[in-house]
């Protein structure tokens, strides 16, 4: 279960492998010349290299406190103010509740000319309760929310959510992240980029791409006779991740959505789904 | 000028002759401060010696300003180190009642031994989120080193605009859109200088 340091490792020694897989790659294409008629059974397998990039929009509200956090906050704002020293307001009120004693008990009558005009801590407290009152926050139900629209990024404020697009594929209209095919001369961050800028207005959304590396990758395996065809053994689908940072500004002909974890299982295939699935942070 | 002698003539030229003076024969008047011993004459010092002397004495009064300051580096043993005695003073006026409650503690207890095993499970569900999300990077990385080196490496470039990253983290309610932010109260503390 706890196979962090592993995985470090691991990754260590894939730095290490890199210099020996590059003389194992020498070895094939010379061997692949030299052999130029033979079977390509001792080729490596050509792969047809697609990236793709899943935006999300993270978290713009807390979600609401369990139980037992609530309990928790109670008893820390009790123990809190239990072990703290009164502050001004407090004073304050003792020194009135000492006036009023005394008057009550008319030991001291209102003499004191000031006393009148002066302004009591209720009367503090009681304006700013007012001014608190007048105050109305946004509510954390959106519009969106109530209606259903998965277009917009209003919706679903303390969940993540992701951008998804519909590619009409012979007649068959499937849900993807947006990819596009890897071009020679690029990284694969770069092809992911180029995949976003279709679908989303890039100067006008401001999106951070979380690294240079893939967070995901998915292969597809061709059938027989459209391996033959295309020469690729398959598709891999590398993911790249990034966040949205200001609201999103789509191209009118994109068929995009906007999803929850749970809408995601609905529309996304199940393979790509769990692939996908892998690299995204857990929501209860 | 000081004449102190005075001289009083009489003139003789009747055969009688009238004086008043008792100061025969020299008719000399002597006042007080003849009695006195005449000033001395001032002496020109050296200026180098005065010189000399003032700074002998501006020495001596730097010598111990610095032996006072001496004292101001020494830090103070932590336990001579007290309160300013308004801060003593506010500190009791300060004190807030002990409230005693024991039928609350049992309470407490529970919900911190259930907060306690809480945390642990969220811990540990991050744990294994992490795992899998870095499971998940490494395998890509593999499989894109086996396919082409050079995608590879740069793939594993450091990103030098990811880092220092940060974020705003999410707040109890979304913000008000058209929402007029007001100054604060504040005391202008600027010095007037004349």
């Amino acid at each position: 279960m706890f196979c962090f340091r592993s995985h470090a490792l691991g990754s260590l020694s894939i730095v290490k492998n890199s210099f020996s897989i590059n003389k194992v790659y020498q070895n094939t294409k010379v061997s692949l010349r030299m052999s130029s008629a033979s079977a390509t059974s001792s080729s490596p397998p050509k792969w047809e290299l697609r990236s793709a990039m899943c935006l999300e929009r993270t978290p713009i509200i807390l979600p609401p406190m369990t139980k037992i956090e609530q309990e928790m906050t109670e008893i820390i704002e009790k123990l809190d103010t239990a072990r703290s020293l009164k502050s001004d307001h407090e004073l304050r009120q003792d020194e009135d509740k000492k006036l009023l004693q005394m008057i009550t008990d008319g030991t001291q009558e209102e003499n004191n000319p000031d006393a009148a005009t002066r302004q009591t801590s209720q009367d503090f407290e009681d304006a700013c309760n007012e001014e608190l009152q007048k105050f109305k926050p946004a509510s954390r139900i959106t519009a969106e929310d109530l209606s259903g629209d998965r277009k917009s990024t209003n919706r679903k404020l303390d969940k993540h959510l992701l951008f998804i697009v519909q590619e009409k594929k012979e007649d068959k209209k499937v849900w993807k992240l947006p990819e596009s095919r890897w071009k020679d001369g690029e990284t694969l961050r770069e092809t992911a980029e180029r995949a976003l800028k279709e679908c989303v207005k890039i100067p006008d959304t401001s999106v951070r791409v979380l690294g240079n590396a893939p967070w995901g990758v998915q292969t597809i395996k061709y059938p027989t006779s459209v391996r033959q065809k295309l020469g690729f053994e398959g598709v891999k689908v590398f993911f790249f991740k990034a966040q949205l940072l200001s609201a999103c500004h789509t191209c009118l002909d994109t068929e995009h959505n906007w999803l929850g974890r749970e809408e995601l299982t609905e529309c996304l295939e199940p393979e790509y789904l769990r692939s996908v699935k892998k690299f995204l942070i857990d929501e209860d | 000028m000081n004449k102190l002698l005075r001289v009083r003539e009489s003139f003789i030229l009747s055969s009688r002759m009238i004086t008043t003076n008792t100061y025969f024969p020299s008719f000399l008047q002597v006042s007080t401060p003849l009695l006195a011993e005449p000033m001395k004459k001032k002496k020109k010092m050296d200026p180098q010696i005065l010189k000399a002397r003032e700074e002998r004495k501006k020495k001596r009064i730097e010598k111990s300003i610095k032996k006072l300051e001496k004292n101001v580096k020494q830090l103070k043993p932590i336990e001579e180190i007290d309160l300013t005695i308004n801060l003593q003073k506010e500190k009791l006026a300060r004190q807030r009642a002990k409230i005693d409650e024991e039928s609350l503690l049992n309470k407490r207890q529970d919900i911190l031994k259930t907060w306690c095993t809480f945390k642990y499970q969220q811990h540990l569900l991050e744990r294994k989120m992490i795992d899998r999300i870095w499971s998940s990077q490494s395998e890509a990385l593999k499989q894109l080193a086996v396919i082409s080196e050079e995608l590879y490496i740069g793939a594993i470039q450091v990103d030098s605009l990811l880092l220092p990253f940060s974020a705003v983290g999410p707040t109890s309610t979304p913000p008000l859109h058209d929402y007029e932010v007001l100054d604060g109260e504040y005391f202008d503390e600027t010095p007037k200088l004349k």
